[in-house]
């Protein structure tokens, strides 16, 4: 069962570490991806709205492997090509940030249309509103929403080994073939169980802390 | 007008598929017969006398069931118009089944040969539940793995080659590999294999070999190494597109053996003796043509010598 017990333990850490900044970095693109999404979803401008409802409809109804398909071999075929790390971030990005865009409109569309009628008419302008009064408080209420998006990213962040970026599941399969035989398959399975569980309760710990602080009395 | 000219459109086009389905089909059944012929063309006949035990049992319970890859060109592959395995391996199950029935039968319920697919992950475990009889799965017999099976072979011989882009020229060895990216199919033990022959050469990884060979095909990796069995299975249906390393560049040793549980010691002889007797008599050569050398690949100068170790 520990045969090899130092050298399992090092390769998982390099997987998991690359699986970290992996989820980390297509998180930070989701965030960003989603709340212009939001933005545009709640946007008085028909043509935004749709272009959002395009965006999502098509990232939330295509599987994240078939994404990341054809962004690795698709564009090099038209002449865009790039490193397999940035295709595995711009995938996860682009698909989380769907996710992302729907939970923050739920959020946005939880806080009473009242106060954005308020807000304008006391002479806010839309950009405004939404930057001061009404995304504020939508934070707050799509914390654990979010949380579950980003604990998703991490088991999702899985699919990137298809494309050659040697993540945690990856580090794994290469223990499990070793040409020596070195490792034991349970030993290699339990590893990688314990290393996506201890991911994931650090982030739910997180994000519960984060939703206490941002507790407020409506 | 407009719905007219949609309807000729939509005919035109169901002919075109049509005449390509029947295309299609015409060359599954040439495939297929050639499979066929080649199992009548074997010269290899029952043994006049069969070890009591493993061997004994097969004939007596009527079918030989092996473990076969299912989706290795040349190796083990499952037609799916046809549902013939064909491959080297399939070869080799033929001329066992030869071996110990006299006929071989794939159809039907009284079938004498029944293939069972086995991956690299399942292997182990299929031959020691009793699942499948033997594994013929290019199933390579390391030393460290022989004191867990008993291993008949190998029936051949191979090892880590490289494959570039048919209009590369300046990969001729793998020497040649140092800065160049090398497509390796994650987890498998070639990747280790490739950092020790060239530590220089910049190993990436992707699903699979198939994945490996497209991306070499999109110019995103400048070659694919692994097993050259598993090479010029790529090479079939692209041979414009790409191109295998001459084989005095293999850098490592590949013994395919046929694995049975462990202690079997009759039963792995008496497969030793039917690979012996098909090196002999031309039987080998034959299964060699209509596989890996129907792909290119060069008859090998020295055949593969049964290894007839002391049991452990």
């Amino acid at each position: 069962m520990f045969d090899n017990f130092d050298l399992m333990v090092a390769a998982l850490w390099d997987g998991l570490f690359t699986t970290i900044w992996v989820t980390l970095a297509s998180f930070a693109i989701a965030l960003v991806i989603g709340a212009i999404l939001a933005v545009m979803h709640v946007s008085p401008a028909p043509p935004a709205r749709w272009a959002a409802n395009a965006y999502t409809q098509t990232f939330r109804n295509v599987p994240l492997l078939a994404v990341l398909f054809i962004l690795f071999f698709g564009f090099p075929k038209i002449g865009i090509s790039a490193e397999n790390w940035v295709w595995a971030l711009v995938g996860l990005g682009t698909y989380t940030g769907a996710f992302v865009g729907e939970t923050l409109r739920s959020g946005i569309n939880s806080i009473p249309l009242g106060q954005a009628e308020a807000a304008r008419s006391i002479g806010l302008t839309f950009g405004q509103s939404l930057s001061s009064v009404i995304l504020p408080q939508a934070f707050r209420s799509v914390i654990a929403p979010i949380g579950t998006l980003l604990t998703a990213l991490v088991k999702n962040s899985a699919l990137v080994l298809a494309i050659g970026v040697p993540e945690l599941s990856a580090q794994a399969q290469r223990l499990i073939n070793d040409n020596r035989d070195r490792f034991d398959l349970w030993a290699v399975i339990i590893g990688v169980l314990i290393s996506y569980l201890i991911v994931n309760l650090i982030i739910s710990y997180f994000v519960r802390l984060a939703e206490k602080r941002a507790v407020f009395v409506r | 007008m407009f719905r007219r000219s949609v309807i000729a459109g939509i005919a035109v086009a169901t002919m075109a598929l049509a005449a390509a389905c029947s295309g299609e089909a015409s060359k599954e059944q040439e495939k297929e017969e050639d499979v066929q012929e080649s199992v009548g063309d074997y010269a290899m006949e029952q043994a006049a006398e069969l070890p009591a035990g493993f061997i004994q049992d097969i004939k007596d319970k009527g079918v030989l069931v092996v473990g076969s890859k299912f989706d290795q060109p040349l190796i083990g592959q499952r037609d799916t118009a046809t549902g013939k395995i064909e491959g080297f391996d399939a070869e080799m199950a033929r001329l066992l089944t030869l071996r110990i029935f006299g006929t071989v039968d794939e159809e039907g319920d009284d079938a004498n040969l029944k293939f069972v697919e086995t991956t690299s992950e399942n292997r182990e475990t299929y031959v020691n539940d009793g699942t499948v009889d033997v594994v013929i799965a290019s199933y390579s017999m390391y030393p460290e793995r022989l004191p867990n099976f008993d291993f008949a072979g190998p029936y051949f011989d191979t090892g880590q080659n490289v494959m570039v882009a048919a209009d590369n020229t300046d990969v001729q060895s793998v020497a040649d590999l140092a800065g160049k990216q090398v497509c390796i199919a994650e987890g498998s033990g070639s990747i280790e294999n490739m950092q020790e022959e060239n530590p220089d050469a910049e190993v990436t990884t992707l699903a699979d070999y198939a994945a490996c060979a497209e991306a070499l095909a999109n110019g995103q990796t400048d070659a694919v190494s692994t097993d050259e069995t598993i090479l010029y299975g790529f090479t079939v249906d692209r041979p414009d597109a790409f191109r295998v390393l001459d084989s005095s560049n293999i850098f490592t040793e590949e013994p395919y053996g046929i694995a049975m549980p462990l202690g079997e010691t009759d039963a792995r002889m008496f497969i030793n003796d039917m690979i012996d007797e098909a090196l002999a008599n031309g039987d080998w050569e034959k299964a060699f043509n209509l596989t890996f050398g129907a792909a290119g690949m060069p008859m090998p100068e020295t055949l593969p010598e049964p290894n007839r170790y002391e049991p452990f």
